[in-house]
């Protein structure tokens, strides 16, 4: 929890709670504890869904992480981020406990170095990108809710969090436990293969047609998107 | 600011982290770049389309009955009256202090059953850790501002005896931590625990056992500190392991 005794912004570091307020009974911390945890209770079991996929499991991770963090309210200081920091006790419990037991994939390696996320970009993604309007129209909310489900975890989180709760990328490097650098890496990879999954998945449905008729520079994209995403601009703008 | 930048850059730019000088600079590009214009745009279009996908759903109205009735059953944070950190109205002359430590022994002549018991439930249960590591130093580190007593690890004679690692849990009233242990493939369980928790264990050099459906629990006050080690293990084989 070191992370989040942090300075105030006038430079000094806030009294934590426990020492601030050490004498109220054990009734008025539970009340308090209640007071500030409970109004979070729908955007952690939103979170929880997302990261169990299934209603059980999401209430169970919940229950549990709410009470880790009445057990550790002493070290919450009264004043700073707590929907921050029951997001970060909740990753935590996810991670550390039901994905050892339901044994889902992990992600390997952020894939990057020196602050620098991969320059990787996939052909569709970049295509999908052309599509624009047509693309964002045909996607439906149980689409879009497939898609971040079939992300690894690390990736539907850092989306989630950034765009569903709207947490800063700094917040976000307190909840996932990791660099400002690696939040935005995997949010720039998370939503990429977002819009990959949901641009081929349109194409199958056939709810948008193909701007680009064949992709034979494929390859080329992988070496440098501006190129391949020039020609297309300039191609189209042929077009018109 | 040239494409590859607003390509790299373009979250960053919509999510708003951007400091004011690059958010120009980025801005200034995507004006003069139409290509950039579109990615920029389908890049906002889709965030939006996130933000819209109705992902924030309710919780369960039980769930709340459910944190509730759960928070009931743990010891309220903080406020926790222990052996080690008496409250300032206890601190009496030693001969005083003894004897009080003496009526909480005969009024809970029963602790050591209660303590097996959760050992063993608790043991059965395989519940996940707080913490993992093989480094004694690391677990002494994690619960150091979680317990109101000092973690001391036992020292087994087994070298095989393998760290696998703890997690905070309570016994009754008192906070304990529970670490896990591999020896030679079978799982021990090793309840750390206020003394007080184990008020009928009176003897400091034997270990007093009480079987637990087919589990054997060994308990014992060390320097301090009481134990509760738990493992399907015969008494005579954990015995050894916990011997000096
Ligand atoms: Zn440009």
């Amino acid at each position: 929890m070191a992370l989040f005794r942090r300075k105030t912004k006038e430079g000094s570091t806030r009294v934590p709670f426990s020492s601030g307020k050490g004498g109220l009974s054990a009734r008025q911390l539970r009340v308090h504890f209640e007071a500030e945890a409970l109004p979070y209770l729908d955007a952690l079991f939103a979170m929880a869904l997302r990261l169990t996929r299934d209603e059980r499991d999401a209430e169970d991770l919940v229950q549990d992480a709410m009470v880790r963090a009445y057990r550790f309210f002493d070290s919450y200081e009264s004043g700073t981020n707590i929907k921050a920091w029951l997001f970060r006790i909740l990753t935590n419990t996810f991670y550390n406990d039901i994905r050892k037991t339901k044994n889902i994939k992990r992600l390997e390696s952020d894939a990057e170095t020196g602050g620098h996320f991969e320059r990787f970009i996939s052909a569709s993604s970049v295509q999908g990108r052309f599509a624009e309007d047509a693309l964002l129209d045909s996607l439906t909310n149980e689409k879009i809710k497939e898609a971040i489900d079939s992300l690894l975890p690390e990736f539907a989180t850092v989306v989630i969090l950034c765009d569903v709760h709207g947490f800063s990328y700094k917040e976000i490097a307190e909840i996932a436990d990791c660099p400002v650098g690696t939040v935005m890496s995997r949010l720039y990879r998370a939503r990429k293969q977002l819009q990959d999954k949901l641009y081929l998945e349109a194409l199958e449905r056939g709810v948008i047609q193909p701007k680009e008729t064949a992709d034979p520079e494929g390859d080329e994209v992988r070496e440098g998107a501006e190129t391949t995403d020039l020609t297309s601009y300039r191609r189209r703008k042929e077009q018109v | 600011m040239d494409c590859r930048d607003v390509d790299k850059f373009v979250h960053a730019y919509l999510d708003g982290e951007f400091v004011e000088d690059d958010r120009v600079a980025f801005a200034a590009h995507v004006e003069s770049c139409a290509h950039c214009r579109r990615i920029v745009r389908f890049e906002q279009g889709f965030k939006q389309r996130l933000r819209d996908c109705d992902l924030r759903e309710r919780a369960p109205t039980r769930l709340q009955a459910r944190i509730q009735s759960a928070l009931d059953q743990e010891p309220a944070p903080v406020v926790v009256v222990s052996w080690w950190r008496r409250p300032a109205w206890v601190a009496v002359p030693a001969g005083m202090a003894a004897a009080a430590v003496l009526v909480v022994t005969l009024v809970s002549p029963q602790d050591s059953s209660v303590v097996a018991e959760q050992s063993v439930r608790w043991h059965r249960s395989g519940l996940p850790m707080d913490v993992q590591g093989k480094q004694d130093d690391e677990i002494r580190r994690f619960f150091r501002d979680k317990v109101p007593f000092a973690v001391k690890l036992p020292r087994f004679h087994d070298p095989s005896a393998k760290l696998v690692g703890a997690r905070l849990t309570n016994l009754r009233e008192h906070q304990a931590v529970c670490l896990t242990y591999l020896v030679k493939g079978q799982r021990v369980s090793v309840f750390v625990v206020d003394p007080q928790a184990l008020s009928d264990v009176h003897d400091q050099r034997n270990v007093t056992w009480r079987g637990v459906r087919g589990y054997n629990v060994g308990m014992f006050v060390s320097g301090g500190t009481g134990y509760a080690v738990t493992s399907e293990m015969d008494r005579k084989n954990l015995v050894r392991l916990i011997s000096h």
